[in-house]
């Protein structure tokens, strides 16, 4: 039971970073990332195979969060100047388009191979059977640190700009900040916690290849900040938590019922997240939590002018 | 007043946005065959009135009836079916459709069956504006202002509605335009059609109307004759602030 | 060459199906439609029912999924988006996601991941000249030729036609014209759903039948989309023709597994340098 936890627990925390990161680039930013599962991966890819090749796997880590965030910020700069519709094509497209290019260039990605052997940091200093723990441990203290510091950027004057940004762009205009620098940085900035989220992906299973990477990860982010309630950094942690613990938890159900192969349990998995965020829209849209300062409440006018 | 007297009438209506009202309990009648204009400084929620009025607000509380039925709970779409039609003060025309296109779709969702076709409502009404006669087949979108309206006020007339409600048709007119576009609207009001119109241009507006409200901060503070309130210097300045 | 061009059209017009109903359902609606490729997989897979499982000639099959698949998108409207009608055009889009996602895996759920296949005659290809032309092809260009004029007459000659091009272009107006807003969705929703089931069909005989097929197609019919202009439905198709083309020219150059990228490729440059598409007019915006 407790390989099971500490195995569910990992995923968890690699998900509520993920989580961390949209809650950031569309909770705080309004920033429609569809295409999350690409950045996620790429990140995965980058650490594992820098880390195959030697580097050591902290290093990886730190060139994979780079990485990543500079080609979030590429991404967004497509679309940084149109509007929130046109960016989730973009970075969904982008996410197609590098799954493609991961799966066919075996020369550089091994293709569906995949990526074997990738070395977790302070693996020669840790006994073998404790190794699934001190990496839980080490995950978790990068989530907690990452989550301090968004609460930080929650706080500051460049969160308020942020906020401000995605409820009022014209008013941030008129004061004379330029909101596309704004949203291309927490874009890059949501980028590199992706990338850190993948990172730690591919040391945990040791081994990456194109199939583990899909909408699934993107669903999951958005249903956790989403139930998390948009902005709200705690709330996303809560939700990641419990909803990903029932979520991923019941794969281990598979066991004990008969009739549901893992496949199936899966497509139900995923017709509930699907199902789920739908539901959390229409019935909490601002999900459980409290974003850091009050809502204002939106005026819709029907207005003909 | 009995059933067939009554057009178009707001019984103590409250209304605003998010929650918010912005009319407080505003009551007006418009008789049949009647011409009511509403003036009132800017912000007194002129524009409000009347979207409540057409049915693109529903207001918070309150009553209003047209042609004697309870329409409150109903759309736009059914008050125009019920032969209340209008003129929005901007983007009262279809931009990417002809003006023909704009005529017809005027007439038809609105028309009663077996009145008057399509045809020779379209004749009768661009007697009224001949102007607009040579661009039948222009977008709607590159016409001139004037003509823009001229199309709007020309739609909103197809469907032959028993109330016809402007909003503002002055606005963004030359004086020479709106005095000519005026004129028209005597005209129609002439034919029989009740009137229930808001205007900035108060001496435009007087002049067109048999009897005026004044709306301040959402609440009537005045209803009497045009002609009694265009000649009371008093009522100007306390009310419209000079003009 | 020429054979490149032929098989670039018929891609195109198989695309030009789906783009059609993503840009006639973002007109009216205001929100792009991420549900739109598991609209066009569950198509596929009521077809491959009354097809396969029911025995039923292809063309009767295509014709009953159409109006299930019609009947599934008006429901989904009525339970997903229609409480969410007055919420901002980025929460529609989430919505939109949650539902694809669901529907995908409902199908997946019901038949597996494994590929089908439409039972069809097989048939021997065409031949005019140098050129070829496949039993699929032909089929393709048939119904997609059929389908757009059809669409195109009830857009441009219709009072259908003329309360959807109204109520896109400025819903309070149609309004008070008389036009009943939801009569006019509903009606956007079913040719939708009729147009994307027709694709869905056409896709499936064109390669296989499987539960991502929707999902691969959403770069691509967004790509067309946008290239004619995404509020411009008939422009859509032009879009759709050019991608065709250019995804067919591309392989002198690029492996054919790449087809994707050239999608993106021409999605990215077209936002950067001219994002009201290339056929679109600049929407005469108030």
């Amino acid at each position: 039971m407790t390989v099971y936890l500490i195995a569910t627990l990992t995923l968890v925390a690699i998900t509520a970073l993920a989580g961390l990161a949209l809650n950031l680039q569309w909770g705080m930013g309004g920033l429609v990332n569809f295409g999350l599962f690409g950045f996620y991966m790429l990140g995965a890819y980058l650490c594992g195979l820098l880390t195959v090749q030697g580097v050591p796997p902290l290093v990886s880590l730190v060139a994979a969060m780079i990485g990543v965030a500079l080609l979030s910020a590429l991404v967004s700069l497509i679309s940084v100047r149109l509007s929130e519709d046109y960016l989730a094509i973009v970075t969904l497209g982008f996410a197609e388009c590098l799954r493609l290019f991961i799966s066919y260039e075996e020369w550089l990605t091994r293709g569906t191979f995949g990526v074997a052997g990738i070395e977790r940091p302070f693996q020669g200093l840790v006994p073998a059977q404790l190794s699934d723990t001190v990496f839980l441990a080490f995950t978790l203290t990068v989530m907690a640190l990452v989550y301090v510091a968004l609460q930080a950027l929650a706080g500051s004057p460049f969160g308020r700009l942020v906020r401000a940004t995605r409820d009022d762009p014209a008013v941030v205009e008129a004061l004379g900040k330029s909101v596309l620098t704004v949203r291309f940085k927490v874009f890059a900035v949501g980028g590199a916690i992706l990338g850190l989220a993948g990172g730690l992906h591919a040391f945990y299973y040791t081994y990456i290849d194109p199939t583990q990477f899909g909408p699934i990860i993107t669903a999951y982010a958005f249903m956790a900040v989403v139930i998390g309630g948009r902005g709200s950094n705690r709330g996303v942690l809560a939700s990641a938590f419990t909803l990903i613990l029932i979520l991923e938890g019941s794969r281990f159900l598979v066991d004990l019922v008969p009739h549901l192969g893992s496949s199936e349990l899966a497509a139900i998995r995923l017709i509930l997240v699907g199902g789920g965020l739908v539901l959390l829209l229409i019935v909490k849209p601002n999900g459980f939590g409290k974003e850091p300062r009050s809502a204002e409440a939106k005026i819709r006018s029907s207005d003909m002018s | 007043m009995s059933a067939d007297d009554t057009g178009l009438v707001l019984h103590d209506v409250h209304a605003g946005y998010g929650g918010q009202p912005i009319l407080h309990g505003v009551s007006l009648s418009v008789r049949k065959g009647e011409r009511k204009v509403v003036i009132g400084p800017n912000g007194s929620g002129k524009s409000t009135l009347m979207k409540t009025a057409v049915g693109l607000l529903r207001p918070l509380s309150g009553q209003i009836l047209l042609n004697g039925r309870d329409v409150t709970a109903l759309g736009a779409s059914e008050r125009a079916r019920r032969g209340l039609t209008y003129v929005p003060q901007e983007a009262n025309v279809f931009r990417n459709m002809s003006v023909l296109e704009n005529l017809r779709i005027g007439h038809e969702f609105i028309a009663p069956r077996g009145g008057p076709s399509f045809e020779q409502r379209l004749a009768e009404v661009l007697a009224l504006f001949p102007e607009i006669r040579p661009k039948l087949g222009t977008m709607a979108g590159h016409l001139s202002g004037g003509q823009r309206q001229m199309v709007a006020m020309a739609a909103a007339l197809m469907p032959g509605p028993t109330v016809l409600a402007l909003d503002e048709p002055s606005a963004g007119l030359s004086p020479r335009n709106a005095e000519m576009l005026f004129g028209i609207i005597h005209r129609i009001a002439d034919s029989g059609v009740t009137l229930l119109l808001i205007e900035q241009n108060t001496r435009l507006g007087l002049g067109a109307a048999d009897n005026g409200v004044v709306l301040v901060a959402g609440q009537v503070r005045l209803a009497a004759p045009a002609a009694d309130i265009l000649a009371d210097e008093d009522i100007r300045r306390l009310y419209l602030g000079g003009t | 060459m020429p054979q490149l061009l032929l098989n670039g059209v018929v891609t195109g017009l198989l695309l030009s199906l789906p783009a059609l109903a993503l840009s006639l359902s973002f007109g009216v609606l205001r929100f792009a439609n991420y549900a739109i490729g598991s609209y066009l997989t569950c198509g596929a897979y009521l077809v491959y029912l009354f097809n396969v499982m029911f025995g039923w000639p292809l063309w009767l099959a295509a014709t009953f999924g159409a109006f299930a698949l019609a009947a599934l998108v008006v429901a989904v409207d009525w339970l997903a988006y229609r409480p969410l009608r007055n919420r901002s055009g980025v929460t529609l889009l989430v919505a939109s996601m949650g539902v694809a996602i669901a529907l995908e895996n409902v199908v997946r759920l019901f038949a597996g991941n494994s590929p089908r296949s439409f039972d069809v005659p097989v048939a021997r290809p065409l031949r005019f000249g140098d050129l070829r032309l496949n039993y699929e092809q032909l089929t393709i260009l048939i119904t997609v030729l059929a389908a757009l004029a059809v669409v195109w007459i009830v857009f441009r000659l219709t009072r259908l036609g003329r309360a959807m091009r109204a109520v896109a272009d400025n819903p309070d107006l149609a309004a008070v014209r008389g036009i009943s807003r939801g009569r006019v969705v509903v009606s956007v929703w079913i040719i939708c759903g009729v147009l994307t089931a027709l694709a869905g069909v056409l896709v499936g005989l064109d390669t296989n039948i499987e539960p991502q097929m929707g999902w691969n197609y959403l770069l691509p019919v967004f790509t067309a989309a946008i290239l004619g202009g995404i509020a411009s439905p008939m422009a859509a198709v032009a879009g759709a023709l050019t991608l065709g083309i250019a995804e067919e020219l591309a392989t002198l150059v690029m492996p054919p597994h790449y087809r994707m990228i050239v999608a993106f490729l021409i999605m990215a440059t077209l936002l950067l340098v001219r994002p009201w598409g290339l056929f679109g007019t600049r929407w005469v915006t108030r």
